[in-house]
């Protein structure tokens, strides 16, 4: 089940709604968010709803004891399952094909069974909560374990377990603590209901429509003029980012509704002055759960080419098993690189350039999760003017399909929208209709909406 | 603040707006107006507006002589590919529809005395398996009806429990469906535009190009020019279930008895496709068959299986259910040839 659907407006999340906040089901309501977050997750099949629970299970009887407290093995022995299954699910097909060079030529056949295999939603962002649990229970740094369903909750918990945020337990333990004591209050509620519309409005408006205005160009990249080219490189960029924007705001607001509050994962990315600051920026949790597990342990800013390297390479890895997010987390490391070597120098240009340069790379950098090598290559020729236009240029109403996402992403700041609590009557009325009627204006193009691009990492 | 109580209200006031606005029927009858070599475009209209324009259009004219009931499947073939005579006629035929409409539409046309004389009435082809409930009617109408369905499944000694279920189940479908078509931005837009052209929204077209006749009529110029479609057919999961398939044919003959000469006809599919299935029939298709047959010739119905093939099958078949209209149309005076009526053909 996915957000931007009529069953999950307005047939799950009711429901949910209703059996959570019904009085005489309060202490069950761990339990009730449970079953809701398998019923989610299990109607896109039950074999990955089986997979989510075993590494669940697994993960919480390893390191329930305090025995894992460094203890290495103990730690190995949590997370090897999970991540044993992350690399079948999604890595399998690659190591085999792509590393190994093996499954395309006689033998393929003995390897067709592995091409087939469909990767569970969101596996890479449950996986990396199960781990981020587990090394802190072996670094002490979660000595008390919660119960079962609490852990459960904590890991398939639906609002964020297709496509983050990634959420560490301590992040959220006070949470599940108090979730039976608490009580809406129409605060809440209005921030709840002001980050759902704006990330739904996200999505279905700005994203899926500059998404269907590209597909007639991302289909022949070595067809386009040097306009339609333009047009796919920053339209993709806006189409990412306000699709997962989106996805994360809505994940804001229904854990809101829950009595969650779940940490930002965006913090206008394209605003950054510099590549690393971008990574501050951009997905956020992600960035600092590699930081924490990954950057750290390997000697942190000792050593930092290598280490750097080896952190944006596990990033591109993070997000596909393929040699073109390979390289786009190389891609992304050596701008990080460079950046750090060339700091001086850059931080000297005036903002806007620094901001335009960032924002140009990154784009560049997205063209490499739109095509495979060779269309990124016949991309790069149209790009720069080397290619035969076959396909008409963007019409009209794309560029203002495509103004209009850069006005709101330069412009617009979602999350004041939604966290304003002003209470003057006019002012909460006006803003209450606006909010509906954008609502209502989403619900109508909702149907025409597409699968979160994040869902497939 | 977004005040929660007041976001909902609006919310569901907005919602019942669009869907007022979605399915909102012009008061003008596109049907009506009679210059020559002109069509009528009827893009972007709901499936209920375009149902109930039809329905205004007939309750407005005299009774019809001939009528042709059905889905896209029928909807092509106008008086212009029949030989009427004096007859005067009607497609009532409403796309995506199917025989439950058609036998629902035709009762409430009787009830104001409108249904016409002869109702040539088409049923999707046996191996399709086609058998939704009403999409079109008012929610009144679909109400009743689904408590007939389900009154009639549990009176009934032909009808099983899990037949009952199954229905109430595909009643409800039908009203995610209908609900689900509140949020469609072609029928909101288009319902905006009618609303406030005052009914004059509806452009005249050439011949040559896609559009409504004055007899209900579709033209679908660029459908005739695609190539012969080459995909065979597969049969497809029981949906039909005799008892009520029974209950529906002895709606019609309730209907036949109050006047209208109904005349029930399958739904030919393209030759490779026919001939793939006349070789081996799939077992839901054969069940289907063999209870209309019986139910027809118990209960004094005409009704004609699919022909193997229709005249100059050489037609454009756009796909292998669809047949070209040019060609069902000399099938269809077949029909009319041998049910023969009052008025001179």
């Amino acid at each position: 089940m996915i957000f931007n659907q009529h069953a999950f407006i307005f047939v799950f999340s009711p429901l949910i709604l209703a059996a959570f906040y019904c009085p005489p089901l309060r202490r069950l309501r761990v339990y009730t968010l449970v079953a809701a977050s398998f019923v989610f997750y299990g109607l896109s099949g039950i074999e990955h709803a089986i997979t989510l629970a075993a590494g669940i299970v697994w993960v919480y009887l390893v390191t329930r004891s305090p025995a894992i407290i460094g203890n290495i093995w103990r730690l190995v022995l949590a997370i090897a399952p999970p991540f044993l299954g992350l690399f079948y699910y999604k890595y399998l097909g690659f190591f085999i094909e792509g590393v190994l060079g093996l499954g395309t030529g006689q033998e393929s056949e003995v390897f067709d069974l592995f091409k087939d295999i469909i990767l569970p939603a969101g596996i890479s962002f449950f996986t990396f909560q199960l781990a981020s649990f587990a090394v802190d229970r072996f670094r002490g740094d979660l000595p008390e374990v919660p119960d079962f369903g609490r852990f459960a909750l904590y890991i398939s918990f639906f609002p964020q377990l297709v496509a983050g945020p990634i959420l560490r337990h301590r992040q959220v333990a006070g949470a599940l603590e108090r979730l039976t004591e608490f009580n809406l209050r129409s605060e809440t509620a209005s921030v709840a209901i002001g980050y759902i519309c704006l990330g739904l409005a996200a999505k279905v408006l700005i994203a899926d429509t500059l998404g269907s205005y590209q597909s007639v160009y991302i289909s022949a990249p070595g067809s386009l003029s040097v306009f339609s080219a333009l047009y796919v490189l920053f339209a993709y960029s806006f189409q990412i980012y306000f699709d997962f924007y989106g996805y994360s705001l809505i994940a804001i607001g229904l854990g809101r509704l829950f009595g969650f509050e779940f940490a930002m994962n965006f913090n206008r990315p394209y605003e950054a002055l510099n590549p690393r600051d971008f990574w501050r920026r951009w997905h956020i949790t992600l960035s600092y759960w590699i930081r924490d597990y990954l950057y750290l342990p390997l000697g942190g800013n000792h050593n930092y080419v290598r280490n750097i390297l080896i952190v944006f390479t596990a990033t591109g890895l993070w997000h596909g098993a393929g040699w073109t997010f390979v390289i786009w987390g190389l891609f992304h490391g050596v701008f990080v690189i460079v950046y750090h070597f060339a700091s001086g120098p850059w931080n000297i240009l005036p903002a806007f350039i620094q901001r335009a340069l960032t924002f140009g790379l990154v784009s560049l950098g997205w063209t490499l999760f739109i095509f495979d090598f060779s269309g990124v290559k016949a991309f790069l020729w149209s790009l720069i003017g080397q290619s035969e236009a076959g396909v008409a240029n963007p019409s009209m109403e794309a560029w203002l399909g495509l103004s209009v996402a850069a006005l709101v992403c330069f412009g617009a700041n979602f999350e004041k929208a939604a966290e304003n609590l002003t209470r003057h009557t006019v002012t909460a009325n006006v803003r209450t209709a606006g909010f509906a009627i954008l609502f209502v204006v989403t619900l109508l193009f909702i149907d025409r909406s597409q699968t979160f691009i994040y869902f497939r990492f | 603040m977004i005040n929660p109580f007041k976001f909902f209200g609006l919310t569901f006031l907005f919602t019942v707006a669009m869907y007022a606005v979605a399915t909102y029927v012009p008061a003008k009858d596109p049907f009506a107006v009679q210059p020559k070599n002109q069509l009528v475009a009827l893009d972007g209209l709901s499936l209920p507006a375009f149902a109930e324009l039809k329905f205004r259009h007939v309750a407005r004219q005299p009774r019809y002589d001939i009528g042709l009931f059905g889905n896209s499947r029928s909807l092509g073939v106008g008086a212009r590919h029949l030989s009427l005579g004096e007859c005067r006629f009607f497609n009532f035929s409403v796309g995506s529809e199917s025989f439950r409409f058609t036998i629902a539409n035709l009762e409430r046309l009787q009830e104001i005395g409108k249904a016409p004389t002869l109702a040539l009435i088409s049923i999707d082809n046996f191996e399709l398996q086609r058998y939704n409930n009403p999409i079109s009617l008012f929610a009144a109408i679909r109400w009743e009806k689904a408590f007939n369905d389900i009154m009639a499944g549990l009176t009934r000694g032909d009808i099983g429990f899990e037949d009952v279920l199954r229905m109430g189940w595909r009643h409800v479908w039908i009203e995610i469906k209908r609900f689900k078509m509140t949020f469609n931005p072609e029928t909101f837009f288009t319902g905006i535009v009618t609303l406030f052209s005052d009914g004059n929204y509806f452009q005249r077209v050439s011949p040559s190009a896609t559009g409504y006749y004055f007899d209900g009529s579709r033209n679908s110029p660029e459908l005739a020019k695609e190539a012969v479609f080459n995909i065979l057919l597969k049969p497809t999961s029981q949906q039909i279930k005799a008892g009520y398939f029974k209950f529906d044919i002895e709606r019609l003959a309730r209907l036949q008895k109050m006047g209208i000469l109904a005349v029930v006809y399958e739904s030919p599919l393209e030759p490779k496709s026919a001939d793939a299935f006349l070789r081996r029939p799939s077992p839901q298709a054969i069940n289907s068959r063999k209870t209309f047959k019986k139910a027809c010739a118990e209960l004094g119905l005409k009704c004609y299986t699919a022909p193997r093939r229709l005249s100059n099958d050489e037609g454009f078949w756009t796909d292998p259910s669809h047949p070209p209209a040019k060609n069902l149309g000399v099938y269809l005076d077949g029909l009319l040839d041998k049910n023969r009526l009052a008025c001179p053909r």
